[in-house]
């Protein structure tokens, strides 16, 4: 790479960063990881290029790369534009798969497509950028970013966002490499003849190509679809975890009810089936058994059912409801969804309503009920803590 | 009639009053209950328009969100209201109201000694945070804190319950500001039509 073209990209990282050095973030960890990316900046900014080698050129290049991503996340990251509401959700699942000592910041960066759900692994676990930063600038970032995009216009959209579930699930399969043992696992057994007829059916259903597959095995050169799939599957059951069968209702939507796979996702009626399966603690599936022993043995951490519902529906009577652990809170996206697909002539008549109700009202309404019920619970606990503390100093 | 502590008090222990979050039940005076300021903020901006249209005059009107800004501050960080600037809140309460009883909205005495104004009634039966529109009148920047205690109600109850739901709403179960629907009152289409007319 030539040096007036690392030049030419400096200088739109300075520009970037002169936009964004004054972002202001409630949480201190983001705060913490923009004062990182101040003091690299000076760094860079004091350094002669012209004088660098081809090798070195390249390795400020990744730098400027870095620096540009961990911008793009951290400029859609602040209140005004995601909801804490639903990063505090996301947060408080993250807590029961990480150690406690391992800094993980949950950011997001909004983007336009309607379909823009995603999860990059790059600024949670590419090493070689840390490494080299810390080589060539002995900077350190004690937190990782998780990047996690969504559909800039969804982001107050709490029925839409129980995809981010899914997308954190894809951080936990990375961190722990969960899809891929499972893969190297299932390939090994299926291809080599050691499943009894009625797993190697199951395996045959979730995976309906893999008979055809046999021969690149032999070859060792297995496409990625099985591995694909396999983390598509992981994301799904760790969502559901959460939120029950919401995701499939939304699945069901923007996949339009997929029957085929793909070369990156496994058919939604798959998806759906194994999800459904897990919910029930169905047993009679290999594959899930599979996943939910290797998850075990990898995390030692179970896949199970981490929320608890909410006995009393108050979005019915125009009410938030009343959170009282982290369970109930992943829940309400339970209620909302249940109350969406309900006969909304209920909530007229509950309140009078001597109208009728229409859907931009119902959507309005749950949006603004599940939020607020996060955020009375989100409060509620600063309350207490502020308070615990205050007593404890005085 | 004005509604004391205990029959307030009642009233939330009935839950036909509701009010989420109380952070403390010292919120609850003898005749009045503090209210928190919340999270979100509408702040009036300049715009390239040059007026806020609260008419139906011009067809092509831009919409009166577009003149105000949102901003969000977290429990305990705080927002500065200029000078003579018209800035929407909410309370951090969510509020239901029995369908006989109102509240009329003030500030708490040391914030109206700053110079910032309010002064609304919440209709019986709302549900929602109350929506506050905030003026400062000192010649000042005021600082204030999400969470503190900025405004009282006072609770009236009426002879008869009413039916808030009795004609469709702008506003229901708000949680955020919202700015003016102020062109969608039927009224402005009929008294419309009548200016065509002399046109």
């Amino acid at each position: 790479m030539d040096v007036k073209l690392l030049e030419l990209n400096f200088a739109q990282l300075s520009r970037a960063w002169n936009k964004s050095k004054f972002n202001n973030y409630s949480d201190n960890r983001k705060q913490a990881y923009r004062d990182r990316l101040a003091s690299l900046f000076n760094k860079l900014q004091a350094e002669d290029f012209s004088n660098l080698s081809p090798t070195q050129v390249k390795d400020r290049s990744y730098i400027i790369d870095f620096f540009f991503t961990s911008l793009q996340f951290l400029d859609s990251s602040t209140l005004n534009l995601i909801p804490f509401e639903i990063v505090e959700c996301l947060g408080e699942s993250l807590k029961e798969w990480i150690d406690p000592h391992q800094d993980f910041i949950i950011v997001t960066s909004l983007v336009n497509e309607p379909l823009g759900f995603s999860f990059n692994p790059n600024l949670a676990f590419n090493n070689f950028l840390y490494t080299n930063i810390k080589t060539v600038y002995n900077e350190e970032f004690p937190q990782r970013l998780i990047q996690i995009t969504l559909p800039r216009f969804l982001v107050r959209d709490y029925l839409a966002n129980v995809v981010l579930y899914h997308e954190l699930g894809h951080f936990i399969d990375v961190k722990y490499n969960i899809a891929s043992a499972i893969h190297n696992y299932l390939c090994n057994h299926y291809f080599n003849n050691a499943l009894n007829p009625q797993d190697k059916a199951d395996v045959q259903k979730y995976f309906p190509y893999i008979e055809n597959y046999r021969t690149y095995f032999l070859q060792k050169q297995l496409p990625p679809t099985i591995f694909y799939h396999l983390r598509e599957y992981f994301s799904d059951i760790f969502a559901s975890q959460y939120i029950g069968e919401c995701s499939n209702y939304y699945l069901d939507y923007i996949t339009k009810k997929q029957a085929q796979h793909g070369e990156e996702h496994p058919s939604t009626i798959n998806r759906v089936d194994i999800v459904n399966k897990f919910l029930k603690s169905d047993t009679s599936s290999y594959t899930l058994n599979l996943i939910l022993s290797a998850t075990q043995q990898i995390t030692n951490r179970d896949l199970s059912i981490r929320y608890s519902r909410i006995t009393n529906n108050e979005f019915y009577n125009l009410l938030p409801c009343v959170i009282s652990n982290e369970q109930q809170l992943h829940s309400l996206f339970i209620l909302g969804w249940e109350t969406w697909l309900d006969d909304w002539n209920k909530i007229s008549a509950i309140n009078n309503m001597q109208f009728q109700i229409d859907a931009n009202q119902v959507y309005n309404i749950i949006n603004n009920l599940i939020e607020k019920s996060i955020n009375s619970f989100i409060v509620t606990k600063s309350w207490e803590k502020a308070n615990a503390i205050a007593e404890e100093s005085n | 009639m004005l509604l004391l502590k205990n029959q307030i008090n009642e009233l939330i222990s009935k839950g036909d009053l509701v009010i989420r979050p109380l952070l403390d039940e010292s919120q609850i005076n003898e005749i009045t209950v503090d209210f928190r300021l919340g999270h979100d903020f509408l702040v009036s901006v300049q715009s390239r328009e040059p007026f806020i249209d609260a008419s139906l005059k011009e067809k092509h009107q831009k919409p009166i969100s577009s003149f105000f800004q949102e901003t969000r501050r977290r429990l305990g960080e705080t927002f500065m209201l200029y000078p003579n600037q018209t800035v929407l809140a909410t309370s951090l309460e969510y509020v239901k109201l029995p369908n006989n009883v109102y509240i009329d909205l003030n500030m708490r005495s040391s914030y109206t000694r700053l110079g910032i104004t309010i002064s609304t009634i919440v209709q019986p039966g709302y549900c929602g945070c109350v929506s506050l529109e905030l003026t400062n009148t000192n010649k000042n920047p005021i600082n204030l804190t999400v969470g503190a205690r900025v405004f009282q109600a006072r609770f009236f109850k009426l002879s008869e319950p009413s039916n808030y739901f009795s004609q469709s709403r702008k506003y229901i179960c708000q949680v955020r500001p919202e700015a003016s629907a102020v062109n969608q009152d039927k009224d402005l289409g009929v008294l419309n039509k009548l200016r065509e007319e002399y046109e």
